[in-house]
């Protein structure tokens, strides 16, 4: 028989914990609970392992685009960054029978694709010359020409000050912009301990802080 | 873990720049690079043509293969047994043990035959030791017996001792 100092008190959230020490942005996609679950990435890398392809592709359409962006900005050119990009994928395509769900599939991924980027730096001896991103390049279509023109400038400057950072820091504020990660996956991805990620994350705010502040170009 | 005063600061001026950041950064992978990634991972799952072709014939073959090799051996086993046409019935385990047991009495009528010939074997005239004219009575046939176990040939002796008892049946030898 339970005695009082045993009793247990369930709370039911309707939002989901977030612990408080988690450097995390807010969730850029809501959805109602009328709204049917989506599949979780492992789930549907077990499809894809099963065959499913409809599964893998929509588990490329969700990851594809950060994955992109991430390795862009670190790679500072798009031939490099397309190559690599390929080359993650592959990777997840071959690893499909191994595949275990032991870690999140985000993390996964953009720890293959991290370890990509090393490889393709080891492979070709020294960072390539970071060709300059022209920004006209990366508009978006759907974009107006005004609101290109002004959005063009600040990724311009955007990208300027991220090529001023060190690989290391820039890989860091990436991977926490782009794969949504905690620092301790963050961590895991960068091969480091997690105050060492801190650290680096702390060091890249800092700087581009500095390089974005200017009273005349503030976006807000 | 909670957040010391450095975490919150670091908190919100990556908020800041993560907005700045999230307004510029909208890139997406090209179409060609998507088309590239989605056909490998087909591949992976679906083979290419000629491997498909080759693997949906694995299973037959594979089927076709072990039920010759059983066949093989069932005939084999056939062979060995000396089963012949009953194995029609497919109760090998039954037609081994009557093909033993006919083995068997086989053996024995054939024992049976030899121990009759051995029986039947009598000698011929041209290995008679005593002669016809002795034959024809009994006390001279007995005498040629003697004559030949005195000379120390027991088994010619008996044989001529037999021959006299079937043709004379009622002679006693004398002590």
């Amino acid at each position: 028989m339970l005695t009082r100092k045993f009793r247990v008190s369930i709370v039911a959230t309707s939002t989901p914990i977030v612990p408080s020490n988690r450097l995390s942005r807010p969730a850029t996609v809501a959805y109602s609970r009328s709204m049917q679950v989506p599949p979780e990435d492992s789930a549907l890398m077990l499809q894809y392992k099963d065959g499913d392809i409809a599964a893998f592709e929509t588990l490329y359409r969700r990851h594809n685009a950060p994955l992109y962006r991430y390795l862009l900005r670190l790679c500072l050119n798009r031939d490099s960054a397309e190559d690599v990009f390929q080359d993650t994928w592959g990777k997840i395509i071959n690893a499909r029978q191994s595949y275990r769900p032991t870690a999140g599939f985000r993390t996964f991924l953009f720890r293959v694709a991290h370890n990509c980027f090393i490889d393709y730096l080891r492979r070709n001896k020294r960072h390539i010359a970071p060709a300059a991103m022209d920004p006209d390049q990366l508009a978006s279509d759907s974009e107006s020409p005004e609101l290109g023109a002004e959005k063009s400038l600040a990724r311009a400057r955007l990208n300027e000050a991220l090529k001023s950072l060190p690989l290391e820091q820039r890989d860091v504020f990436l991977l926490h912009e782009e794969s949504g990660l905690s620092i301790e996956h963050i961590a895991y991805v960068t091969d480091v301990n997690r105050e060492t990620a801190k650290s680096r994350l702390r060091y890249a705010v800092k700087k581009l802080r500095a390089a974005l502040s200017d009273p005349a170009e503030d976006l807000a | 873990m909670t957040n010391t005063p450095e975490d919150d600061v670091l908190t919100d001026e990556l908020a800041q720049i993560s907005a700045r950041y999230r307004m510029t950064a909208t890139e997406t992978s090209p179409e060609w690079l998507d088309n590239a990634v989605l056909r490998s991972a087909t591949a992976q799952v679906r083979p290419s043509g000629f491997v498909q072709r080759l693997s949906s014939w694995v299973r037959p073959i594979a089927f076709a293969t072990t039920a010759g090799l059983c066949l093989a051996l069932i005939l084999e086993f056939g062979q060995v047994s000396g089963i012949g046409d009953s194995t029609a019935t497919g109760d090998y385990a039954d037609s081994a043990a009557d093909a033993l047991s006919s083995a068997v009495e086989a053996s024995g009528r054939r024992l049976q035959d030899l121990n009759r010939t051995a029986d039947s074997i009598k000698p011929s005239n041209s290995a008679r030791y005593c002669t016809e004219r002795q034959s024809a009575d009994a006390n001279d046939w007995w005498r040629c017996i003697e004559e030949l176990q005195s000379a120390g040939r027991t088994t010619s002796a008996q044989a001529e001792l037999d021959l006299l008892k079937s043709r004379f049946p009622e002679f006693e030898p004398p002590e």
